[in-house]
């Protein structure tokens, strides 16, 4: 082991400027994945906040009596997705609208017309609270007979969802490919390397090292390569996403009445592992087409 | 301990090289191997070494089967021998200490062993003068001394040299055979292939000489060709 790590180490001196070049590439690469990650987590954070925060309102309309919206609350109520249903009077929402605006709010509530319709809030199971559903049951619930307007949270919600799984399938397509790009970079210093110490490969071979033996430093370096390159493009991200949280935050959540975050540890670990993953893929291509 | 079977080895391109060969050679032996600039010395050396296989019949080097050897067991049959080269095959960034180590680094020998070892066959070779120095700043003889000294220092019962003296001086010549005459006294075969006549005359009655002409052997005292016809004085 010690063998292999000061071979390594020994390798990557005597080829540094390549390494320090494929090191830089492979933190760009992997900078751009972590980008699309941190855009990824910040709206899927969002996403999850508002699907269960918000309740659905429907609003309904002003000729509905009371035996119709009885017969509503209870269609409501007998859904599966459904966990509670709420009857809110117009004066009550107007009630809360004037609690809502504080001092300027007074002149709301001493209104003697109600300005708002009569609504229903419906509490969501939890194991209903995603998007999909969140829309599919405000189309529903906007078809009933007696029902003026269904108001399902924010109205970003849907095309927040849209680029939420336009993120995901780029992270997952364009991270592959940013992998493999890693994994060409860190493929293309060992190659670098493997012509660099031929000679002493062929001597190794010739006094008796394994193959296990001579390949062994160069999937060190290669690793090593990996993950530096992950730590290194973290740090960027983090410097990036401290500056973004001085500069930007009290406008995210005004928006989105979230904080912004960064990648929780466990992500940082799988970065960092995709990161080795990727030097050792890298080493794995070099050694398969310059040492057999 | 090295037997030839009906050995003969011919190349893609239909050159035959070597030509149903049959050779034992036994422990302890020490063989000096001649011929002409392309009569198959090398190719015979690399046999016995496994890095080539014969086209036809068997070679058996201490028990092995050249021609069935798999490419995992090479290095654990590598480990029992030497090899030198005309080139000598030093690490050009590493110091003569490190050079002489590699072997024993391979084997995974402990560090205090490989120091012990090392240290002991610097001065059998005599180039305590120059341990920590790059094998650049050496002389040729110098440079062969650390490449005999890397393929004795793990013992191996087999030394292998392919003209090992052919870029040197006769004064050196004759050091380096000191040099391998000591490991032969101390147990090991040795097959050197040379084209050094001095050496040749010079050599202890009990070595055994092999001439390879056409493919095959001839053994004793053979009248050697000189590589370059000397020119003639105007």
């Amino acid at each position: 082991m010690r063998y292999m790590i000061r071979h390594a180490w020994r390798n990557m001196i005597e080829s540094w400027r390549v390494v320090f070049q494929t090191l830089f590439m492979m933190t760009v690469c992997l900078l751009i994945l972590g980008a699309f990650g941190f855009v990824a987590l910040q709206t899927q954070n969002v996403l999850k906040h508002w699907e269960s925060e918000a309740p659905i309102i429907v609003y309904l309309k002003d000729n509905l009596d009371k035996k119709k919206t009885g017969k509503l609350l209870e269609y409501l109520k007998s859904l599966n997705e459904v966990h509670k249903v709420k009857w809110v009077s117009s004066r009550e929402s107007m009630k809360r609208l004037g609690k809502g605006l504080g001092d300027k709010g007074k002149i709301i509530q001493e209104l003697d017309v109600s300005l708002l319709p009569n609504t229903i809030e419906v509490e969501l199971a939890n194991h209903s609270k995603k998007t999909p559903v969140i829309l599919r049951l405000q189309k529903q619930f906007s078809q009933l007979k007696g029902v003026l307007e269904v108001d399902a949270g924010s109205q970003w919600m849907a095309p927040l969802w849209k680029m939420a799984s336009w993120l995901r399938t780029i992270l997952w397509g364009g991270g592959a490919l940013l992998l493999l790009c890693t994994s060409f970079m860190a493929a293309s210093t060992i190659r670098w390397s493997l012509l660099l110490h031929r000679k002493e490969i062929e001597i190794m071979r010739l006094v008796g090292a394994t193959e296990r033996f001579i390949r062994a430093p160069f999937y060190a370096e290669s690793i090593f390569e990996g993950g530096l390159s992950a730590c290194f493009a973290l740090l960027t991200l983090y410097g990036t996403y401290m500056i973004l949280w001085s500069h930007y935050n009290g406008a995210f959540v005004a928006f989105t009445s979230l904080p912004m975050s960064f990648f929780p540890v466990l992500y940082m670990v799988l970065f960092v592992f995709g990161g080795v993953i990727a030097g050792f893929l890298g080493c794995w291509i070099a050694l398969r087409t310059h040492i057999d | 301990m090295i037997w030839f079977f009906q050995v003969s080895k011919a190349y893609s391109s239909g050159q035959n090289i070597l030509h149903q060969i049959d050779l034992h050679v036994k422990r302890g032996e020490f063989v000096y191997l001649t011929g002409s600039s392309g009569a198959g010395k090398t190719t015979f050396l690399k046999m016995l070494y496994a890095e080539t296989k014969p086209s036809e019949g068997e070679v058996i080097v201490g028990g092995v089967d050249i021609g069935k050897l798999k490419r995992k067991q090479l290095p654990y049959f590598r480990r029992k021998l030497g090899i030198v080269f005309q080139d000598f095959k030093l690490l050009p960034r590493r110091s003569v200490y490190e050079n002489i180590a590699f072997t024993l680094e391979v084997l995974g020998r402990p560090k205090y062993e490989i120091r012990e070892r090392v240290e002991e066959m610097i001065e059998e070779v005599g180039l305590q003068h120059c341990a920590h120095r790059l094998p650049a700043l050496l002389s040729g003889g110098e440079q062969q001394r650390v490449a005999i000294a890397r393929a004795m220092i793990h013992e191996p019962w087999l030394i292998l040299a392919d003209e090992p003296t052919g870029n040197l001086d006769p004064t050196i010549s004759n050091e380096i055979f000191g040099l391998f005459e000591k490991a032969n006294r101390r147990g090991a075969t040795l097959v050197i292939a040379t084209h050094d006549r001095q050496i040749l005359q010079q050599r202890d009655p009990s070595h055994r000489h092999l001439h390879l002409d056409k493919g095959g052997f001839v053994e004793g005292d053979v009248e050697m060709v000189p590589e370059v016809e000397p020119k003639e004085s105007p």
